[in-house]
């Protein structure tokens, strides 16, 4: 009975392109950059001479030390942030389960390189803070020197990914563990110590190792910080200045590649462990309790100061963007909207790209998500499986690695009608964010299909339906809220990319809005119109996500009508 | 070491316990005392509160207002770590990142036993359970009775004034159940510690408990020995939820100086010192107390008799369970099954006979 949905040849067909695709922009780019990494020139063998060479020069060294040491450092002060939250929320009877929900969202509407300059504005050796402190006390704290600027930074952009990890796991510790320490006489810190954070380990490693990934190869957030002593910069400038033939670049890349194949693997297996925390029979989640009144003092001013250093960035351009002059002041001089004015009336290019970009590289995804999400759910098609696991391995190519391969891989060819460089032609850049993006819109595809009964299908088939009707006119209507949610998701990441974007762009006209943000940013000049086109980046990027969050929430709630 | 050297087995009071869940009013009123080292049961039907009213002595429900006494000292407003009753959790609640010894000398560490103490306490215990050859394994590699039998060491080892037990067999499959409902028992009598046990299985309470508490809607309808449950059950409640009852509606009335019971077709005088009011009333006992036959009896004074005929049969190996129609009554009737003897069939008509002293008379 099977075996005729083995021998169907569309479901090969379509498996069969969409792995070709992938292969040919995902897979491909990055073995051409492991093989040039591990390529001898000169005898054309396999070397590690290129290794030998980075570990060589001191520059290389320190940068990779430093990478290190940022990425560490992130993860610390991102735990430092995101664990009273964790603790206050899942602990006590809290009204800031809202708070902390929107902050997940936080890393994802605003990346960390588009409030780096206001964060310099505000923390910078003479930014509001600083200028403050120092007129009242005398002092200054140095948050924005050198590395400190971007641990700072990225911290506060990534912690949520930590807070979000652990308050699932928090929440998913089954109530009865810590009432069976606390039956044989175990209590307050103790209990905390010895029972409750091991069993949210899980949630914390999952959540630091992806703040490690993050933060290690990140781009533009140190590239405005001026900081460049750290890989990804010094891959991004060996390239663009000596050429996609100095191997240096591609020794980061491999480093880069290995460390996020690492981080990963570390949170996957983390989360492996976590069977054991979930919920049994009886009831989930620690036991609430009431705050006394000193407590919720304490807590909510804990909360406070860190959403305020949360909104920093966010406080810190909607003032960039508004103000004509600010410079050695707390507050700019004067406000104005010339900045907005001058985006859309000079350069609307940017925004037009984006648009244009983003929702192409989103429809990609959605299709192939879609596709694969079929054959991976309803067919026996052999080796289906891969092609899930293929498209998820995008998450382990950083951006700036991904950008390489693409220059590496195609800019030996032309576009035939217009005799551009491929790997320049704006087309290149739209399937570099597709491939990037992909893992969100197949999970989503595949989180919407799941929740399509077979029988609804077979009903519609029995009733003499072909496979292909069927696809059309019950699998897709059914599951299109998970294809917009992914379609969504993917856009508005998109619309943020910078890394693989830098490495892609070649004439402004080509560029969307974070090269634009990029470029603005440059100049003190620059400084208004690049906060302004960050501004609606983030409303952007809002926006869609809030319409995602929405529609899967109503999803979900037509979901459960359904069941009752 | 011994566990019969341990601390003198405490009793346990409640006065007045009443424990409201937001305006859910879950616990009514309920007093009871338990003796020290009884084997005492809350049985009641899910949601009754029997769950409830056992995390109370623990610790971890606070209630509006009554007193929790364990042996003569008001633990009231003490902590759940500062009680010293042991608590067996339903799901067992082992730690999984804890092996097996570790999670039994959880609560010795605690404490802050000498650890020579802690070694050889541990290990007694986990003889007395049989598990001293699995210590070194995670709980997640241990089958549901070894779990169980670790959550009980766990609890054992730090010799607790009362054991409390939360429905501590239901995760087991029935076999298991049964054997280790016996071992639960044994074990309490040899180390006569006072224990009390949530279960919602009259034969799980029946089978272990000195003395049951049913609870049924946050009020206890009756307490008492699982015979005199059974035999003098209080409320029909009590008589339904104890095995099958046959109710018949109806009521008491005084005639001369006698009382009799008057339901449909159905008049019962009454014999006895313990004759109820008059008023509506139910008649109530218990299937095997029938006697049913194809032929006739011959009246007796001290008895009944219904005739009806066969609705339904359910063969349950050790008996026959039988339901009659007799007039507007539906009769459940028992009759112990013999080899080669033919059953009823369905249709036949019947006469049943019942003795009048195995009727209870119960108010509505």
């Amino acid at each position: 009975m099977f075996s005729e949905y083995k021998r169907h040849p569309g479901q090969l067909g379509i498996a069969l392109v969409i792995g070709i695709f992938i292969f040919v922009f995902l897979v491909l780019p990055v073995v051409k950059v492991i093989f040039v990494a591990f390529h001898d020139t000169l005898n054309g063998g396999f070397t590690l001479v290129n290794f030998k060479d980075f570990f060589n020069t001191d520059l290389f060294r320190e940068s990779f030390l430093n990478s290190l040491y940022v990425a560490g450092m992130g993860v610390l002060i991102a735990s430092f942030f995101a664990l009273p939250l964790a603790y206050f929320t899942t602990r006590f009877e809290f009204r800031g389960n809202l708070i902390i929900q929107s902050l997940g969202i936080v890393p994802l509407i605003m990346p960390p390189f588009v409030g780096a300059v206001a964060m310099q504005l505000l923390f910078g050796r003479n930014g509001s803070v600083n200028l403050l402190l120092d007129r009242w006390f005398g002092f200054t704290i140095p948050f924005m020197e050198g590395l400190n600027g971007v641990i700072f930074v990225e911290s506060i952009h990534y912690f949520p990914f930590i807070l979000i990890n652990l308050s699932t796991s928090l929440n998913n510790i089954d109530r009865t563990m810590e009432e069976a320490a606390q039956n044989l006489g175990c209590s307050g810190f103790r209990l905390f110590r010895k029972i409750v954070f091991p069993l949210a380990m899980p949630g914390y490693v999952a959540g630091a190792s992806l703040v490690f990934l993050k933060v290690f190869d990140d781009l533009g957030t140190p590239l405005l910080l001026n900081v460049n002593n750290l890989l990804a910069p010094q891959a991004y400038l060996r390239i663009s200045s000596i050429g996609i033939e100095d191997p240096m670049g591609y020794v980061i890349s491999v480093i880069l590649v290995v460390f996020s194949l690492f981080s990963m693997w570390i949170s996957t297996f983390a989360l492996r462990g976590k069977e054991y925390a979930t919920v049994q029979k009886g009831g989930g989640g620690l036991a609430k309790r009431k705050m006394r009144p000193w407590e919720k003092v304490f807590a909510y001013g804990i909360i406070f100061l860190i959403l305020l250093l949360v909104l920093a960035p966010h406080i810190g351009l909607t003032l960039l963007s508004l103000g004509t002059i600010w410079s050695y002041s707390v507050l700019p001089d004067a406000y104005t909207l010339a900045h907005y004015v001058k985006i859309f009336a000079e350069t609307p290019e940017y925004l037009n790209n984006t648009l244009l970009y983003s929702s192409i590289a989103a429809s990609i995804d959605v299709i192939i998500g879609t596709a694969i999400a079929y054959l991976v759910l309803r067919t026996k098609l052999a080796g289906r499986q891969w092609l899930d696991y293929i498209a998820m391995a995008a998450l382990a190519v950083p951006g700036l690695v991904l950008g390489i391969g693409y220059l590496r891989t195609f800019s030996g060819y032309n576009v035939p009608w217009n005799n551009q460089v491929l790997a320049s032609w704006w087309v290149m850049l739209v399937v570099a964010l597709s491939m990037r993006r992909l893992p969100y819109a197949l999970r989503a595809c595949t989180a919407g299909l799941q929740q399509v009964s077979v029988s609804l299908e077979e009903a519609a088939e029995n009733l003499g339906a072909g496979k292909l009707k069927t696809i059309f006119k019950i699998v897709v209507p059914l599951m299109a809220g998970g294809m917009i949610a992914g379609f969504v998701t993917s856009f508005a990441t998109a619309a943020v990319e910078l890394s693989a974007t830098l490495m892609l762009v070649s004439a402004e006209s080509d560029a969307p809005l974070s090269y634009g943000i990029y470029v603005f940013m440059q100049s003190a000049a620059g400084r208004g119109p690049g906060a302004a086109l960050g501004i609606v980046a983030v409303c952007i990027v809002g926006l869609a996500t809030y319409l995602s969050h929405r529609i899967v929430e109503r999803g979900r709630k037509l979901q459960e009508l359904k069941r009752s | 070491m011994s566990y019969e050297s341990r601390e003198q087995a405490a009793g346990v009071t409640l006065e007045g316990i009443n424990l409201y869940f937001g305006k859910l009013h879950v616990l009514k009123n309920i007093s009871l005392s338990i003796e020290p080292g009884e084997f005492f049961a809350f049985l009641g039907p899910s949601g009754c509160g029997k769950t409830t009213l056992l995390r109370l002595i623990a610790g971890f429900e606070r209630a509006q207002a009554g007193k929790v006494y364990i042996g003569k000292k008001d633990v009231t407003d003490l902590p759940p770590w500062k009680r010293n009753v042991g608590m067996v959790f339903q799901n067992y609640a082992l730690w999984p990142h804890m092996t097996v010894r570790k999670n039994v000398s959880f609560g010795l560490e605690e404490k802050k036993v000498p650890r020579e103490e802690i070694e050889k306490r541990v290990n007694s215990v986990l003889e007395l359970v049989d598990l001293l050859e699995l210590a070194d394994r995670r709980p997640s590699q241990l089958s549901g009775g070894q779990q169980q039998r670790v959550a009980l060491a766990r609890t054992l080892v730090v010799q607790p004034r009362v054991l409390l037990l939360d429905e501590p067999l239901s995760n087991l499959d029935a076999k298991l159940r049964v054997q280790m409902r016996r071992e639960l028992r044994e074990l309490q009598q040899k180390l006569s510690l006072t224990t009390i046990f949530v279960t919602h299985d009259q034969e799980e309470a029946n089978t272990t408990a000195d003395r049951i508490a049913v609870i049924n809607r946050g009020i206890i309808q009756q307490i008492g020995s699982p015979m005199e449950l059974y035999d003098q059950p209080k409320n029909l409640f009590v008589a339904n939820f104890l095995g099958v009852a046959n109710i018949i509606k109806g009521e008491i009335i005084k005639d001369g100086n006698m009382f009799k019971f008057v339901g449909d077709d159905v008049v019962i005088s009454i014999r006895g010192e313990n004759t109820p009011e008059p008023g509506p009333c139910s008649a109530v006992f218990r299937p095997q107390n029938l006697v049913i036959r194809k032929d006739t009896f011959e009246e007796k004074p001290s008895s009944i008799t219904f005739t009806g005929k066969v609705i339904h049969r359910e063969f349950l190996g050790n008996i026959i369970r039988y339901s009659v129609r007799a007039g507007s009554h539906v009769l459940s009737v028992d009759k112990p099954h013999l080899r080669e003897e033919k059953p009823l069939e369905i249709g036949h008509l019947v006469t049943l006979q019942l003795k009048s002293d195995q009727i209870v008379f119960l108010k509505d």
